[in-house]
């Protein structure tokens, strides 16, 4: 099973050109990792490029650079890549940011979720990974920003349809949305969120208070 | 038969020889090429000068690595360039790692699909060769120059709302296009 929600475009673009932020990065490149479709148009993308670097209008190369080059080329080998392991189920890149499964620093936050938070934003709304629960709902909320997530393992559905691995869901501050994790193995997801929850009801104030924290 | 250096046999012969005449032939092709496109992002030329000698070098240590079938020389020279330019700019951009076993596996390509593929990267260019010129210039000052919507609407002293309905209405336009040929 291949996913069937995508990065859009625009962004594919970006991650192509080399304009995206290291966060922003590491969520479309962890999503290329696990889908073939993407990675197809950021290679499109490139080649673009590629034919555009052909194109290009030729400066003059000062005299002695190429003497310069030549001089520094060596015969020896690069180092060997490290053998990647046998199995993994975070894919890389993430897995070099956080390691894999069994080696996260889980925090739990309330029953059922947990978070490890990394180092990033993206467009000023934090990037964690989190775990939820197979089975958990999560009540209806919204968010100030765009609030992205990227599954890893296991899924959820919300009214826009069932998310697997490497699905990608966008939902913006206009929507309020439940999401229930998938019964089975628990939600593993990459999510950029704010907040992270602006509760529309009792329960999930008290989610979010929790969460919050 | 032409004299136009083949670039696939230039850098294999680098790759498999350390082929060091070869490699001075893809100098004098690629180095003014990647030269002007490291000038787009950085108006200092000794810089550039630096970047382009580091570009080179790459291209000579990691000729082995290149796949002919995943990439034409100039996309891998291209990738070679923006990834110069990025580390020159002290920024990161993680990547995927092909051999990972955590990866989902492209489809193996159909014998003729190189030919489909090469022809679809090339209707890529065309098509946003055939946009207006204002969406075209947003487009690849993103997809080529690696610039963000804001640095790009700085430059071109463009409300930053105004530059990203050009992104919008370039990509519908070339959803259209794509999917009419």
């Amino acid at each position: 099973m291949t996913p069937i929600h995508h990065i859009p475009e625009e962004e594919l673009i970006a991650y192509a050109g080399g304009a995206t932020t290291e966060g922003l990065a590491l969520f479309v490149a962890t999503h290329l990792a696990l889908c073939p479709d993407c990675r197809a148009v950021v290679e499109d993308w490139e080649a673009a490029a590629g034919l555009e670097l052909e194109d290009q209008e030729e400066t003059e190369l000062p005299s002695g650079l190429l003497d310069r080059v030549l001089a520094e080329l060596d015969d020896t080998p690069l180092p060997a890549d490290e053998a990647p392991p046998d199995r993994a189920v975070l894919p890389q890149p993430l897995r070099g940011y956080v390691g894999d499964v069994h080696e996260l620093q889980w925090r739990r936050l309330v029953p059922g979720i947990r978070q490890v938070v990394l180092p990033f934003q993206i467009d000023g709304t934090p990037l964690r990974l989190f775990e939820l629960q197979a089975g958990l709902k999560i009540p209806v909320h919204t968010h100030t920003g765009t609030e992205r997530t990227l599954v890893l393992t296991g899924g959820f559905t919300d009214q826009a349809g069932q998310y697997g691995p490497g699905d990608v869901s966008f939902l913006d501050d206009s929507e309020n949305h439940v999401q229930v994790i998938d019964p089975g193995e628990p939600c593993i997801a990459l999510i950029a969120a704010d907040g992270p929850l602006v509760p529309r009801s009792v329960t999930a104030w008290l989610l979010s208070w929790f969460v919050t924290a | 038969m032409s004299d136009e250096p083949d670039p696939y046999a230039l850098i294999e012969a680098v790759a498999l020889r350390k082929d060091r005449a070869a490699f001075a032939v893809l100098f004098g092709v690629y180095a003014p090429k990647v030269r002007g496109y490291l000038l787009r992002s950085s108006r200092d030329e000794v810089q550039a000068d630096e970047w382009t000698q580091e570009v080179m070098l790459r291209v000579w240590r990691r000729a082995g690595s290149y796949d002919p079938a995943k990439a034409a020389p100039s996309t891998w020279i291209f990738t070679i360039a923006r990834n110069v330019r990025i580390d020159a700019a002290r920024k990161v951009r993680p990547e995927l790692d092909p051999a990972d076993p955590a990866l989902v596996p492209s489809q193996p390509l159909a014998p003729d699909s190189a030919v489909d593929r090469q022809r679809r990267q090339h209707r890529v260019r065309a098509a946003v060769g055939a946009l207006p010129d204002a969406q075209a210039g947003v487009l690849r000052g993103a997809y080529f120059d690696g610039k963000t919507l804001r640095q790009i609407a700085e430059e071109q002293e463009l409300p930053l709302g105004t530059v990203k309905s050009r992104v919008r209405l370039a990509m519908a336009r070339l959803r259209q296009h794509l999917e009419g040929t």
